[in-house]
Order: C-alpha cells, then sequence, then structure tokens
C-alpha cells in the first residue's frame, strides 16, 4: 500500500492527453502495490478545477486543485516549491510525472530539492518490494536499461505513450490546495505561449500519423502527405529530421530521438529511409506501414507491411482507396 | 535533467529546451520548444539554461586557437560520487519487431494493403 503523487499536466486551461497517461500510470503503481491512493495535482488559472472529473474517471482517489491566476502559464519555481512541499510531507511513497517538455523541466527540479533519485522517461515499471524497476531506454533506444530505484519518495517520469489512458472511475474528491510560495513571484516567466499546429491533431494525441522524409524530395510535395492525413479524417501529418534540418517543414513536427516519440495505432512512413534516430521515436507504433523506393532501407526491418516503390505513384492511390474505405 | 537540477542546488533561475534567445540589459528572452507549442519565456541573469539543438551554429576555431588550447593546462580533478540511489540492474536489447511483409513494388499493392489494414491490422 503506497500513496502516490502525480502531476496532471495541462497548457492554456487545458489537460493534455499525457496527464491521463500519467494518472493511469500512478494508478497501475499504486494497484501493483497493493491498493494505495492517487492524488493527482492540477494547477491552472481559476476554472481548472472543471478538468478534475477527468482525472477522477482515469483513476485519481483525489484531485489538489492549484488555482491562481499565477499558473495561467507553466510556473516552473512555485510547482516545484508546492510538489515538493506535498511530498516532504512523508504522505507520498512516489511521484509520477510524465517526460514531455514540462515533466522533464520540473521532476528534476523536485528530486534536487528533496535529494532524491528520479528515473526519467520511464517506459514501463513494476515493484521489487517497495523499490521501483524500471525500464529506461538509452542510446537512441539502441539498449533497454532496467534501474533500480531506491528511496522514498521516488520520482519517475513517464515516456509520452508509454501508458494509454485507461478509464477507471472513481467519485470525484477535488481539493482546493495552495502555493506554498507566491506565484506570481517566480523569477522565471511565461509571457507568451505560441500554439503550433492550430486546428491540427497534436502528433501525441493523433491516432494516425502519416510521416514524411527526404524521399519526398521538396516540401511542396507534402501535399501527397496531407491529403492523406486528411482522407484518414483522424491523422497528424509528422516528419524526419533530414526535412525539418532543410526547413521543409516545422521543427515540431520532427519524430525521433531530438524530437517527438509518437506510438500511434498505425504510422505510415512516406520516402523514409529509416535512421536509427527516426526508429527510435516511433517503433512502439502499434502498426506499421513503409513506403520506400530503397528496399534495403532499415524502415523495412520495422515495418509490418511495406511496399517498395515510387511514392508519388503510390500513395494518391492509397489515399483514394482510403477516402474509399471510409466512405 | 542535470540542468534543472544544477539550477535548483544553485537556487538559480533555469530555462529548459531553449531554441531562441536574446539578452539584453541584464535580462534574458527566450523560446522554449514544448510539444506543438512555444513557450516564451522572461529571466532574470544569472541563468541556468539547457539548450535545444539547432540553437547555435559552431564556430570553427582558428588555427592560432587550436595552437594556444594545446598550451592550457588541464585540471583534472577526482570525481566526487554522493550515494546513488539508482542501480543500473540490466541493460539488454529491445525486443525486435518480427520482419513484415513487402507487399509489392507499385500502387497495384494498394488494395492489399487497405484489406490488411482492415482485416488483419485493424486499424482502418
Amino acid at each position: 500500500m503506497a500513496n502516490i503523487l502525480v502531476f496532471a499536466e495541462s497548457r492554456a486551461g487545458e489537460l493534455r492527453k499525457v496527464a491521463l497517461e500519467a494518472v493511469t500510470g500512478a494508478r497501475k503503481l499504486a494497484d501493483l502495490s497493493g491498493g494505495g491512493q492517487v492524488h493527482a495535482v492540477l494547477a491552472g488559472a481559476a476554472g481548472i478545477a472543471t478538468k478534475a472529473e477527468a482525472l477522477a474517471q482515469h483513476g485519481a482517489d483525489s484531485v489538489l486543485v492549484l488555482e491562481h491566476a499565477g499558473f495561467a502559464q507553466y510556473n516552473p519555481e512555485a510547482l516545484a516549491a508546492t510538489l515538493a512541499d506535498k511530498l516532504k510531507s512523508g504522505a507520498y511513497r512516489y511521484a509520477v510525472f510524465t517526460a514531455s517538455a514540462q515533466g522533464r523541466d520540473l521532476s528534476p527540479r523536485i528530486a534536487a530539492k528533496l535529494g532524491v533519485g528520479l528515473v526519467a522517461d520511464v517506459t514501463a515499471f513494476s515493484l521489487d518490494g517497495e523499490t521501483i524497476v524500471a525500464q529506461h531506454p538509452v542510446n537512441t533506444g539502441k539498449v533497454i536499461a532496467t534501474l533500480a530505484l531506491t528511496g522514498s519518495p521516488s520520482i519517475v517520469s513517464l515516456r509520452p505513450s508509454a501508458y494509454q489512458p485507461e478509464i477507471n472511475a472513481k467519485p470525484l474528491a477535488a481539493d482546493a490546495i495552495t502555493s506554498s510560495v507566491d506565484p506570481m513571484a517566480s523569477r522565471v516567466k511565461v509571457i507568451e505561449l505560441k500554439q503550433g499546429n492550430t486546428g491540427k491533431l497534436d502528433l501525441g494525441d493523433a491516432p494516425v500519423i502519416i510521416a514524411g522524409g527526404r524521399g519526398l524530395k521538396g516540401p511542396e510535395n507534402f501535399k501527397l502527405v496531407e491529403d492523406l492525413a486528411a482522407a484518414f479524417g483522424n491523422a497528424a501529418v509528422g516528419a524526419t529530421r533530414a526535412v525539418t534540418d532543410e526547413g521543409w517543414r516545422p521543427h515540431s513536427d520532427q519524430i525521433g530521438q531530438t524530437g517527438r516519440n509518437v506510438s500511434p495505432n498505425l504510422y505510415i512512413a512516406v520516402g523514409i529511409s529509416g535512421a536509427i534516430q527516426h526508429l527510435a521515436g516511433m517503433r512502439t507504433s502499434r502498426t506499421i506501414v513503409a513506403i520506400n523506393k530503397d528496399k534495403d532501407s532499415p524502415i523495412f526491418k520495422v515495418a509490418d507491411y511495406g511496399i517498395v516503390g515510387d511514392a508519388f505513384e503510390i500513395v494518391p492511390a492509397l489515399t483514394e482507396a482510403v477516402r474509399k474505405a471510409k466512405a | 535533467m542535470t540542468g534543472p537540477m544544477v539550477a535548483e542546488l544553485l537556487d538559480l533561475p533555469c530555462v529548459t529546451n531553449v531554441s531562441k534567445l536574446d539578452i539584453a540589459g541584464g535580462k534574458g528572452t527566450a523560446h522554449r520548444t514544448l510539444e506543438g507549442a512555444t513557450e516564451v519565456v522572461e529571466f532574470p541573469l544569472p541563468a541556468v539554461l539547457t539548450i535545444d539543438e539547432g540553437l547555435n551554429k559552431e564556430r570553427l576555431p582558428s588555427l592560432k586557437g587550436i595552437m594556444a588550447a594545446k598550451k592550457k593546462t588541464m585540471d583534472v580533478k577526482p570525481a566526487q560520487f554522493g550515494e546513488s540511489r539508482v542501480t543500473v540492474s540490466k541493460m539488454e536489447l529491445p525486443p525486435e519487431r518480427a520482419a513484415g511483409r513487402i507487399l509489392g513494388d507499385s500502387a497495384a499493392a494498394v488494395p492489399e494493403l487497405i484489406r490488411l489494414l482492415q482485416t488483419e491490422a485493424k486499424v482502418l
């Protein structure tokens, strides 16, 4: 029986999918320990409390709501101080974060404040007694390290998409909490949030991803990929590092070791040879389809289905066929 | 995670994932890359920053610089380890994905792909 504090990430007043993943992961950890309590911390401006219900739905026994204008944007200093104080109380054996831009920034601050251990980017965990045994990919996913994390509280950050959200409804119990320090007095201040991909599905949320590589030969040819994504209707468009380095697509579309890690139900790689750095960001996708000219390219080693041929001929045909199948 | 830990231990402001940086008048403004968005962040100096790839282009050293670097003395100190809370118990290769099937070499393979996505993979 161990209680767990989990940070439920939000942005611009909306929960992120990784918040539900983190709560799902925390619930699993609590159940592994023989059934502890999961307390989720939700921070935001006035009105964020309305998002607590979704956290209870995914297994949070209690939602600690930190509502203040100073949390309208990500406020790492005030969050780290507040979460560290909660953990210092000794009420929690484990703390769970996501290895996202927020969680990667926030969790090490708290580990340093408390002088406790942290394992980042966890893809799977189990318990050995009270010790967390966590898997963590190293060397661009070429090697999986298994790490044992001792001390209390033990902190982990879960890799996005490693634990998909699962419904495990608890009655909603929300409690307002206050910040340990004045949230308006933080030295680091977010003055603006520029949302990218407005109106489009985020790569982390899309059940289908169509990704394009250098084989598309130029930015104008991404229209093929976008048309295929539009035919699916629930797809996001991604790209390789080669493509974002060329400036054909924004850096935020990059999938791979130095970009996003994704795990959609269906990943269609178009004109992508499959460098190890790219594979590191998508190899956990459920079904992988590769369309590429070179039959020896490494992408075909991870693909479930491959077509060796000219993307400029195959992709429009596939778009048409998907449109018909969806009609 | 080293950056935020160092900042915390030194009690300095910290901005991670910096993709654009301006420093003026003792104050810094940085763009911080998020998933599908960017935060514009202001912070006082001194501060700890961790940078995203591509923030700067590396400068090529001049011949004079290379020669001067050879004369620099190195101050080598033994590493001091604290008590470790994380121990590596195993390193292993990730499970291989079963080799896939090549369905064809032209658009003629598309109907078969659609059939497999519908019936076998059940993703369409």
